[in-house]
């Protein structure tokens, strides 16, 4: 019942904040695009016609050609699948593993989270982008290798935020009566204390979503994404050495990746000003 | 400003260097197999492999290496690229400059964009101006960088013909013509910055104009433009400052991907060359490098903020 009534107030919110609700409206429509990919590309996305290559947009290609005569619409359309799958890997990576760090290191304390705390000050010591490039660089290129290195990046705000959060809940009354009837540790902190740390952590995967698709880009820009893997940033890349002949290629990816970060970005605000009643 | 708190700040800096310095030390080592072999390829004889691993002292036990590494990299010798053979620490102060300008142009202009606009926009709330600044915000935070200096390229120089394609002239070599292949790519990064930088003094702005004594200086009869400028825009930058100094790391990674897209021959373009030919020592060399840059600039942020509000102590 009550949890109901929370849900009830949420969707009110949402429905209220109109620039979150697109957000979540662009999010929504590109996870559709991805997913209905066959039934919305006009052509196979694989498919070489040299007799077509470089072309302008037209209505048969409506976003031009590439060097290999490929359908850069349709090229868009399953760059989404790509795109979204290796920044949903990313976030959830960073915010599963950051959790449990920082779980372990604001219950626990100790040694461990003097550790974990040092390693994750030493991460962001780094620029982020520096530090991806450099374990694409030590693990060779692999999609798996591509997800580990940029969740790297975004632990550190994971393990802080819920750190944070369980140092203040870890005293608190109801915590510590849990304690005298004789709950153990684990069911504390999945029972009691992850519950109250959900609010920031949503915000920021939603935020570390939209970023880790930029930062992917990046790296596939750079030549260093997820090998044979056509993502945004990918083919934008692909278009780098055509920019005077054919910028088409190179606009309508930057387009896509734009659009996604936003939603977002927007969604993450919406969030935070609904989930985040200090914020109010 | 107490000099106590300075070389505190000093202090509190070095073990997150020497944590920097084993994570850069540990890159090599978190290579799979033999980061010798690594880098010389299939090719190699056991016998290259081999004087490689005692060159770069593989052979030794970890921590031996360790200590041997940092007290070389503490006199400012970071070994030789394996690639060219030069020492390290030269290349990197070749590079460095070039780097640096583009930079510290890109911190210049979107300052010049994000104070005045965060201002204006937190004088004027919920106006369309307050409006259009929030969206430019928003839009600019959402679009890669260097896309956006893909798209310049496209427009103000093979459109506009108003700035060079391609190619680069350094800045140190003809001032005003070098200065003409900065313009595009600080621009690029620089949209971003002022993104984050504007909405930050926005809000920041909002949150000084609340206070007492802002009311206490339009009540003395100080127009509102004169309270604002005088009393509010000062408390009002220190967040603003502190923002520019965490954005510095994410400037350092900008101007790789940067650097690559404008063939400015500055770090940027010196790491990915190393990686791309598995140069390990030299990719180990600029992310150290790297790292020490982004701890000192927020150091200086550090320190401009106490000259800024003299009311923090520490």
């Amino acid at each position: 019942m009550a949890v109901e009534k929370k849900s009830n107030r949420f969707f009110k919110s949402l429905r209220a904040n109109k620039l979150a609700l697109f957000g979540f409206g662009i999010i929504v429509a590109l996870l559709i695009i991805s997913i209905a990919a066959p039934l919305i590309a006009t052509h196979d996305p694989m498919a070489i016609s040299i007799l077509d290559r470089l072309k302008g947009p037209s209505s048969e290609h409506w976003m031009g050609t590439d060097e290999f005569g490929r359908d850069i619409f349709s090229r868009v359309v399953y760059g989404t699948r790509v795109s979204l799958l290796i920044a949903s890997l990313v976030a959830l990576t960073a915010a599963v593993v950051g959790t449990l760090m920082g779980l372990w290191s604001g219950y626990f304390g100790g040694a461990l989270d003097f550790i974990i705390m040092r390693i994750m000050d030493g991460l962001m010591a780094f620029p982020a982008l520096l530090l991806s490039l450099s374990i694409m660089a030590a693990l060779g290129p692999s999609t798996v290798n591509l997800v580990i290195a940029l969740g790297v990046v975004y632990l550190p705000s994971f393990a802080r935020i819920t750190r944070n959060t369980v140092l203040a809940l870890r005293e608190l009354e109801y915590v510590e009566s849990s304690r005298a009837v004789g709950a153990g540790a684990v069911r504390i902190i999945f029972d009691h204390i992850l519950p109250n740390c959900l609010s920031p952590l949503i915000i920021n995967t939603t935020v570390v979503f939209g970023y880790a698709i930029l930062s992917e880009a990046a790296l596939s820009f750079l030549g260093f994404g997820a090998p044979s893997k056509a993502s945004w940033g990918a083919i934008l890349s692909d278009g780098r050495d055509f920019i005077f002949q054919a910028p088409w290629i190179s606009i309508y990816p930057g387009v896509a990746i734009s659009l996604f970060v936003l939603g977002a970005n927007l969604a993450g605000d919406g969030l935070r000003d609904i989930l985040d009643p200090r914020m109010e | 400003m107490s000099f106590g708190y300075l070389i505190k700040r000093l202090l509190a800096a070095i073990p997150v260097l020497l944590i920097v310095s084993l994570m850069a030390f540990s890159f090599i080592h978190i290579i799979p197999g033999d980061p010798a072999m690594a880098m010389l390829g299939l090719n190699a004889t056991p016998a290259q492999v081999e004087e490689l691993r005692r060159e770069m002292g593989l052979d030794q036990p970890l921590l031996l290496q360790y200590v041997k590494w940092l007290a070389k990299v503490l006199q400012g010798n970071m070994g030789k690229s394996v690639l060219s053979g030069r020492p390290i620490f030269q290349s990197i102060t070749e590079r460095l400059p070039h780097t640096m300008v583009l930079a510290s142009m890109a911190i210049m202009i979107s300052i010049l964009i994000a104070i005045p606009s965060g201002v204006i926009a937190a004088s004027r709330q919920n106006s369309t101006t307050d409006r259009m600044v929030m969206l430019f915000a928003l839009v600019g935070v959402s679009v890669p960088s260097f896309w956006v200096g893909i798209i310049s390229i496209i427009f103000f120089s093979v459109k506009l013909n108003w700035f060079p394609a391609s190619g680069y002239v350094s800045i140190f070599e003809h001032f005003f013509q070098g200065l003409r292949y900065m313009v595009l790519p600080s621009i690029s990064l620089a949209l971003v910055l002022a993104a984050v930088s504007a909405r930050m003094m926005r809000s920041s702005m909002l949150e000084t104009l609340r206070q007492d004594y802002i009311r206490t200086a339009r009540a003395k009869g100080l127009s509102r433009w004169g309270s604002i400028l005088k009393h509010g825009f000062k408390n009002a930058l220190i967040p603003v400052v502190t923002v520019i100094g965490l954005d510095f790391g994410w400037l350092l990674g900008g101007t790789v991907v940067i650097e690559t897209v404008f063939g400015i021959p500055g770090m940027g373009r010196l790491v990915v060359y190393a990686i791309m030919n598995r140069d390990y020592p030299m990719i180990q060399g600029v992310i150290l490098y790297m790292a020490a840059i982004y701890m000192l600039m927020n150091l200086l942020v550090d320190i401009l903020v106490i000259f800024l509000n003299p009311r923090i102590r520490y």
